[in-house]
């Protein structure tokens, strides 16, 4: 309850659809759950648009930023013409679904630019579209893949719209305590770089960071990287909306959901009871725990992935990880705390 | 018909809910029996943003909460904090330790006359108000001031002001650093009569002038 009340100003006036047309994917990162060799989906995409109708018919907010995404949709095995074609239907449907229930739109086709057919993808571009990728110094590339990444990123930089980091625990630590020369020609290049929160699963004992972890990775970020997001907003905004955009997923097989159904097969990780399509239970766990409502930092907050603090053996600070990036963010600035 | 809750900080989540039901629902915090005190909780009135007034049984409380009040950084609406400000202000209360942080309130609030130039459509005026000293601090602290504004006892406080001790505060006047509003939304009210005095000068002149 305590989150009606406490996010209802802290939600992003924009709604977003993930849409996972399906799972196959050239690429194999560590810290996805997703199964790489499935192409179930893959010859259904215009399928996928009955789900979004769904969502559509009772969605409360004007705007809509689709990401549609695999697995891998642009992997050298599986475009060809009629893919491409395809994606340019499937697009066109979202576009006629929106007009149809009065929203504005737009979509991101997400990749992770390991591809060679740059003509088809261009074809797709040519249609309206923009482009999210990720990038993570451990566990995505081999040296082969990089190169590839690295040439399309530069090929598309008018197209890329977000490159997104996540905050593994191996990836935070690396990008803490070592020299990345890649991640430091994006930032100084100008991309919009955002850190992604990583949702524990099965892999997470391994993954899942400590709150010392991220701690150590904002304060490299707010010392070398302070454009990066969110920490750019902690920096320079007053008022933030929360990370968390309560995203409505379309799972491979149709399957309409949050993100919190991705853990339905195995929870005894999580401290509460996650549920599919509602998240008051771990929104309110993560409020209560932190006592949010009574922080000096509440509303420059973005708080984190209320799932990643919902995992159980979750390795942690005497104090909210966040407050403490605040801190130093406002001593680095001269900033006197009171109270 | 509204309906004043009398209860405790942090608020029981059964009196929340009875709010989200019922909008006319405003509570009477009762301070001394509070956990959560000074700028504790102002700060969590503030990030609730629900209607709420404070009451204090004690001296001591009041002195308190006030102190708190007066450094906060959290832009809040608590009726009787502001009447106690105003008081002081309007020099019908006397509480010596507070004159620093006073003087403190007063160096915005002296300059506010000159905002109300600042935002008649003139190029003149504009001017004028520019020509003073600037001042372009963002620091949120003792940010009350504004709350202030919307009270018409307030409003007497500039028959002592100084006019001496004014600047042009860049940020504050420009910025929207209040809660995500601007300045404006806080000074053009109805019981402004600053304002309201030469908002009507202002629609005249351009009148006149346009029949011209």
């Amino acid at each position: 309850m305590l989150n009606k009340f406490l996010l209802r100003n802290k939600r992003d006036r924009q709604q977003e659809y993930t849409i996972h047309l399906f799972e196959f994917c050239n690429l194999n990162c560590s810290f996805c759950w997703q199964d790489h060799s499935n192409i179930n989906g893959v010859d259904s995409i215009l399928e996928k648009l009955q789900p979004i109708e769904e969502f559509l018919k009772t969605e409360e907010r004007q705007h809509v930023v689709f990401n549609v995404m695999g697995g891998e949709i642009f992997a050298d095995a599986i475009l060809n013409e009629k893919l491409t074609q395809d994606y340019i239907d499937f697009a066109e449907g979202i576009s006629k679904l929106c007009l149809q229930y009065d929203k504005q739109f737009c979509i991101n086709w997400v990749t992770n630019l390991v591809f060679s057919k740059t003509d088809l993808v261009d074809k797709i571009l040519r249609r309206g579209g923009f482009l999210v990728t990720s990038y993570d110094p451990r566990g995505r590339f081999d040296k082969k893949s990089k190169e590839v990444f690295l040439k399309n990123l530069y090929r598309y930089k008018d197209y890329v719209e977000g490159v997104g980091i996540v905050l593994t625990k191996q990836n935070s630590n690396f990008l803490s305590h070592q020299v990345d020369e890649t991640f430091q020609k994006m930032y100084d290049d100008g991309f919009y770089i955002y850190a992604d929160y990583y949702m524990p699963d099965e892999n997470a004992k391994h993954q899942a960071p400590t709150d010392q972890d991220l701690l150590d990775f904002f304060k490299k970020a707010i010392d070398v990287w302070p454009k990066i997001h969110p920490i750019a907003d902690w920096i320079e905004h007053e008022e933030n909306f929360i990370s968390c955009r309560t995203s409505k997923l379309v799972l491979d097989d149709g399957t309409m959901c949050f993100c919190g159904n991705l853990v339905q097969k195995d929870q005894s990780m999580y401290s509460s009871n996650i549920q599919p399509m509602n998240n008051d239970d771990i929104e309110n766990r993560f409020l209560e725990k932190y006592d949010c409502a009574s922080c000096e930092f509440f509303k420059r907050c973005t708080l984190g992935c209320f799932m990643q603090h919902d995992y159980k053996w979750r390795e942690e600070l005497p104090e909210c990880v966040y407050k403490l990036a605040f801190r130093y963010i406002d001593m680095k600035n001269g900033v006197i705390a009171r109270g | 018909m509204s309906n004043i809750i009398e209860t405790t900080a942090p608020i029981d989540i059964n009196h929340l809910k009875e709010y989200f039901q019922d909008k006319t629902i405003s509570f009477l915090i009762d301070y001394d029996k509070s956990s959560l005190k000074g700028e504790k909780l102002l700060t969590y009135l503030s990030n609730l943003d629900i209607p709420a007034d404070i009451k204090f049984e004690t001296e001591e409380g009041m002195h308190e909460c006030l102190e708190a009040y007066l450094h906060s950084t959290s832009l809040v609406n608590i009726h009787t904090l502001e009447m106690l400000v105003i008081s002081l202000l309007l020099k019908h209360l006397s509480f010596p330790q507070y004159d620093e942080i006073l003087d403190f309130w007063k160096e915005r609030l002296d300059s506010l006359p000159t905002y109300n130039l600042y935002v008649v459509n003139s190029e003149y005026f504009k001017h004028f108000a520019e020509s003073h000293e600037h001042d372009d601090t963002k620091s949120l602290q003792g940010i009350n001031w504004v709350s202030l504004l919307k009270n018409v006892q307030f409003y007497q406080y500039y028959q002592i002001a100084d006019t001496k001790n004014v600047k042009f505060f860049d940020s504050y006047f420009n910025e929207y650093m209040f809660k995500g509003k601007n300045l404006y939304e806080f000074w053009a009210n109805e019981n402004n009569t600053m304002f309201l005095l030469t908002w009507d000068i202002a629609k005249n002149a351009k009148q006149v002038s346009s029949e011209e």
